[in-house]
């Protein structure tokens, strides 16, 4: 499998603080690779290190095979990068971005770019600074996808957008990736957003990587387990590191499996001998980073 | 290539609003400059319109540099992470081009283009504006890169005008240091000459210029924002220590013209006593009190039509063994200006005539400057002066006459001299002339005077006659382009009032052939000589008060001044000193004052005191010493004769002349000012050898009436030559020159000499009351005549032109 971004030990400080620290990621190219975390996780400094906006102060970040620090315009002709605190050309209305953007590629499509145009149904006389947010959005989408990149890096690009431009947008991006098979590397901290467009997912907390692997691998090991004890049961302190956010409300007991089908019977019948009802649910990726975002932040207190 | 292209294009396209003001600026400022070269000082209330205008739109231009530049490079901003070319394919190169190609295009070579528009409408030759093209690029690359580095190392208008108002504010401390230190090393006398303070100004330019591009070049090339930051650190104290230590010259120093024989016959010499003293004026609080003894220095050996000024003077003084150094006089002549040497500049206009009633040139200038104590210590003896004098020589070097038209122009090399406006008036006119020059900083003259380069004289060919202006003002209105192209207003105005109107009118017929000669003070070299004068003394002036007093004043003051009895010589030299003191402010001096009797009682014993602290009051020590000196008094008499010339009389009185012969022909032969008993003295030895040096004393001294009595009675001398002479020189002085001539010349049958009388003192000539009876009684003797001035006057017109003068009779008669 090759790989459209890897990274390797990646670390940025700013003032001794470690913004990115020791990030290994992989993304499989022609994926759609959701890099989730809270606000201030790291996901824009990670975004930024990849592009060679900023310099890692440690590790090492490979984009389309080549070493970041490297990435100049013949890497940029084939990745489109769409971020949510971008600086745009304001004063250009949406046919000047069009013509200030087209002679830097060669591979831009006209066509495509008409019909992305017609799809996003953008003015043509109205500067984008006059824009509404979402539609700011999309002139930047159009100037990034107009060419084919072979990567398309965005970053919170859906952030206060109202929902039916959201989905839209999300839509649009789902049809395009289908058609054309291109690598997207999609940030956000609004699980919901991403869960129908991404296949591999990666979760990340305070600048350190939690998981990282497809979303249907993750899915299958991720379970909610809920069982009603006995009166007399009792709950060991420490139990198993695969259980995460463990609950006990009167006599229900929660917690996610985090390597469900993988020992998880043994371990369960380990700490509650006996007990064989218990309800077996799957969690959708919302739920499953809820539990991660809980259990590291249950960790670090 | 074509991303340099299409950038440059898409950045002139976002900018045309701030571009189209520009270049109409642009032009605009090219016409207000183009207005102010050429009409300076035609109309004050209009040029000062224009120079307001013209001033704004100066401001204008630099605010809108300083608004285009930040928002061309913050398109493509360097630093911070959200720029949206930071993720497109652009080479920061491209980028790096296209902003250059924008400023150098529209920044730098719109403006030098404006410029060359305003030289070639200025008429200025196309091999002097080509050699402009450095000067043009400095100035506008100084002003544009600077700004294009704050520019680099910001993302947003606002960072950049904090980084732009923080490096004005560091560079504001810094030039204030700089003018410090330069204001501190004025007063020391370690002063720079211009050749190395221009150095100083281009190199600092220089550092400025290739350190912001520095700047630029590694913000391009690495986004490392902190780097660049230590470089615009390094720009700021770099270029601050090149233009206030640097020490290469590396602009050229003028070149003397004078070759160095021609600066080895220059010599000097200083009077043997000072013109006045003063108290120094204390620039600087730690400074002492001094004192500075002026006096006159005069040049010679100098070639013709040329004369010196000294520019630094390194001296000392000394009595015996006892030497006191002088402050180092520095005269900066380079923003001075100096008065004009008339007999020079009459040498230099010849066969012209110039009309002034005074044409003696006073070089007087500081010799010392002591601390007040060494000034008391020294002050009473005569001692040796000598110093080291840099001088400047300049050349009075006629170069045009233009006519007297409005519009007549000269053009000189780069510089261009044009009437804009001639207002004839009764007796005179007014004459506006705008003086522009063109230099570069690789070409200008860095010789000294930059104050006045030329002289404007109004002529007349026809009747030989020259004026020069009443007023010669710089005029307000003063312009610049990059220290290239300057216009400078003059407005001079020529009277013939007080040049004896009616021999000399400048009246409309006059004027219908008159022109403005232009005379150009030419710096001929520069060099150094040494002075040297046994028996220097600092002279009077000491007890001169500005304020008078009254006779009544001065007896009560004197009244509490007691000698006493007995008392020591500080006692006797204290008692002295304060009966001048007192005598300060007195105007009026009569040989019956009450201080004659004071100082004569000090007696013939403390008589030296009264010989040493004679220059503070000659008038009274003279006639005090004159009661008390003894026969015995000789040795002291004779060893002061040669520094205190009024103790002739004692030589005379007491029959001293053959011991003292030899210093009373020395001081006829080298002084200007002596008393005529000296003359009377020299003229006793009835020697004929000596009448060649008796005649030419009589030219060139003063008090003619009374050295012609001395000398006229002389077996064999012959003085018909030596009187017209005499007279010629004495018409064109003042009062007290033809008023002691006018006599003499009468009595050698001078009809010019009576014409003055009858036609030029009534025409506006003053006569001194001194010489109003002699004057009145020696035209009655050589007439015949009798009667007021007017009888006498209305005799001579009746009679004028048939008069002719009888040698035997000694008089003008009538001839029918």
């Amino acid at each position: 499998m090759g790989y459209a971004i890897r990274t390797e030990g990646l670390t940025k400080k700013f003032g001794g603080r470690a913004a990115v620290d020791q990030l290994a990621l992989d993304v499989p190219e022609g994926s759609i690779y959701a890099f989730l975390g809270p606000n201030g996780s790291g996901k824009t400094t990670t975004i930024k290190l990849m592009m060679n906006i900023l310099f890692p102060t440690a590790g090492r970040a490979e984009v389309l095979g080549v070493p970041s620090a490297k990435i100049g315009p013949e890497q940029f002709r084939q990745i489109g990068y769409v971020s949510e605190n971008q600086k745009i050309p304001g004063w250009m209305t949406v046919p000047q971005l069009i013509g200030f953007c087209k002679p830097m590629y060669p591979t831009w499509d006209d066509g495509f770019c008409n019909r992305l145009l017609e799809q996003f149904d953008l003015p043509n006389d109205v500067k984008l600074k006059s824009m509404s947010r979402g539609m700011k959005v999309k002139a930047m989408l159009l100037s990034s996808l107009a060419y084919r990149p072979k990567l398309l890096v965005l970053d919170e690009p859906f952030s206060g957008l109202d929902p039916l431009v959201r989905d839209e947008l999300i839509r649009g991006i789902l049809e395009l990736t289908e058609s054309e098979g291109w690598t997207v590397f999609i940030s956000s901290h609004d699980i919901d957003e991403v869960e129908r467009l991404a296949d591999w997912v990666g979760f990340i907390d305070k600048g350190k990587l939690a998981v990282s692997e497809s979303k249907e691998t993750l899915q299958a090991r991720f379970r909610q387990i809920e069982l009603a004890l006995p009166a007399d049961a009792h709950v060991p302190q420490e139990l198993p590191k695969e259980w995460l956010v463990p609950q006990r409300a009167g006599h229900a007991f929660r917690f996610v499996e985090s390597q469900y089908g993988n020992g998880s019977s043994e371990r369960f019948n380990a700490v509650f001998p006996g007990i064989a009802d218990a309800d077996e649910q799957s969690l959708p990726l919302r739920e499953i980073y809820l539990a991660l975002a809980r259990h590291f932040k249950g960790a670090n207190r | 290539m074509s991303l340099v292209k299409h950038l440059l294009k898409n950045d002139i396209r976002r900018l045309r609003l701030f571009l189209f003001f520009w270049i109409g600026i642009l032009l605009l400022s090219a016409v207000l400059s183009g207005l102010k070269a050429t009409t300076v000082a035609g109309d004050v209330l209009r040029q000062g319109i224009v120079d307001m205008v013209a001033g704004l739109v100066m401001a204008v231009q630099f605010i809108l540099l300083a608004l285009i530049v930040p928002f061309l490079f913050h398109s493509e901003p360097l630093t911070g992470t959200t720029a949206f070319w930071f993720t497109r394919p652009l080479e920061k190169k491209d980028v790096l081009w296209s902003k250059l190609a924008f400023l150098g295009l529209l920044m730098v070579a719109l403006p030098i283009a404006a410029d060359l528009l305003l030289y070639i409408a200025s008429g200025i030759p196309a091999t002097l504006w080509l050699a402009a093209m450095p000067d043009l690029l400095l100035k506008y690359l100084g002003m544009g890169l600077p700004l294009a580095a704050a520019a680099v190392l910001t993302r947003n208008f606002g960072l950049y005008a904090i980084v732009l108002v923080v490096w004005m504010f560091v560079s504001v401390i810094l030039g204030a240091v700089a003018s410090i230190i330069g204001m501190v090393a004025e007063f020391d006398g370690s002063g720079v000459d211009l050749a190395l303070s221009d150095s100083r100004q281009l190199l600092s330019a220089l550092v400025s210029i290739l350190l912001c591009a520095a700047i630029i070049a590694v913000q391009y090339r690495t986004r490392k924002v902190a780097r660049s930051y230590v470089l615009l650190g390094t720009e700021i104290l770099v270029a601050f220590w090149v233009s206030t230590y640097s020490p290469w010259t590396i602009l050229p120093q003028p070149t003397n013209v004078l070759d160095e024989a021609g600066l080895a016959r220059i010599q000097a010499t200083v009077e043997d006593k000072a013109t006045s003293i003063s108290d120094a004026f204390s620039r600087r609080a730690t400074d002492t009190l001094k004192k500075e003894i002026d006096g006159e220095l005069l040049f010679s050996g100098l070639p013709p039509a040329s004369y010196a000024v000294a520019t630094k003077i390194v001296a000392e003084f000394a009595i015996g063994d006892d030497t006191v150094r002088s402050v180092d006089l520095n005269n900066d002549i380079r923003f001075g200006q100096y008065d004009v040497n008339k007999g020079v500049l009459a040498d230099a206009i010849a066969p012209l005539e110039l009309v002034e009633e005074n044409r003696r040139f006073f070089n007087s200038q500081t010799l010392l400057r002591l601390d007040d104590e060494e000034y008391r210590k020294y002050r009473d003896e005569p001692g040796r002066y000598s110093a080291t004098v840099a001088y400047d020589v300049f050349e009075y070097h006629s170069v045009a006459s233009i006519p007297l038209e409005v519009g007549a122009r000269h053009r000189e090399g780069g510089s261009t001299f044009t009437v804009n406006k001639v207002l004839k008036q009764s007796g005179g006119c007014i004459v506006i002339v705008n003086e522009q020059h063109f230099s570069t900083l690789a070409t200008r003259q860095r010789t000294a005077d930059k104050g006045r380069k030329f002289l404007y004289l109004l002529a007349n060919r026809k009747t030989k006659e020259t004026f020069l202006p009443k007023d010669d003002d710089f005029s307000l209105q003063f312009f610049q382009t990059a220290n290239i192209l300057e216009a400078k207003g003059k407005t001079l105005r020529y009277s013939s009032d007080g040049n004896n109107a009616n021999l000399h009118p400048i009246s409309e017929a006059w004027l219908e052939d008159a022109e403005l000669m232009i005379v150009q003070i030419r710096w001929l070299g520069r060099s150094k000589l040494d002075v040297e004068k046994k028996g220097f003394s600092f002279g009077e002036g000491q007890f001169y008060s500005q304020t008078e007093t009254s006779q009544e004043e001065v007896r009560t003051v004197l009244s509490d001044i007691k000698l006493a009895d007995p008392s020591d010589r500080d006692e006797v030299k204290s008692y002295v000193l304060k009966i001048y003191e007192a005598s300060g402010g007195q105007r009026e001096k009569n040989p019956g004052d009450l201080q004659i009797d004071m100082l004569a009682k000090v007696g013939n014993i403390h008589l030296d005191i009264l010989i040493k602290t004679s220059d503070y009051n000659e008038y009274y020590a003279s006639r005090a010493i004159e009661r008390i000196a003894l026969p015995t008094d000789k040795e002291l008499i004779l060893a002061n004769l040669e520094t205190h010339g009024f103790l002739v009389g004692l030589v005379l009185k007491f029959g001293w002349h053959q011991e003292a012969r030899e210093m009373l022909v020395n001081g006829l032969r080298t002084k200007d000012d002596l008393d005529p008993e000296w003359v009377k003295a020299v003229a006793g030895f009835n020697d004929p050898s000596l009448y060649p040096m008796l005649a030419d004393y009589f030219v060139r001294g003063s008090d003619k009436d009374e050295i012609y009595s001395a000398i006229k009675d002389l077996p064999g001398i012959q003085l018909d030559d030596t009187i017209a002479l005499a007279w010629e020189a004495a018409k064109k002085g003042g009062s007290h020159d033809y008023g002691s001539m006018i006599p003499v010349a009468l009595d050698h049958g001078i009809l010019d000499a009576l014409d003055f009388y009858a036609t030029t003192i009534p025409a506006g000539k003053e006569l001194c009351s001194h010489y109003q009876d002699k004057v009145h009684a020696a035209v009655c003797v050589h007439t015949g005549q009798t009667g007021s001035d007017k009888e006498l006057r209305a005799w001579y017109a009746q009679h004028k032109g048939l008069l002719r003068f009888d040698r035997e009779q000694k008089m003008f008669v009538v001839q029918e």
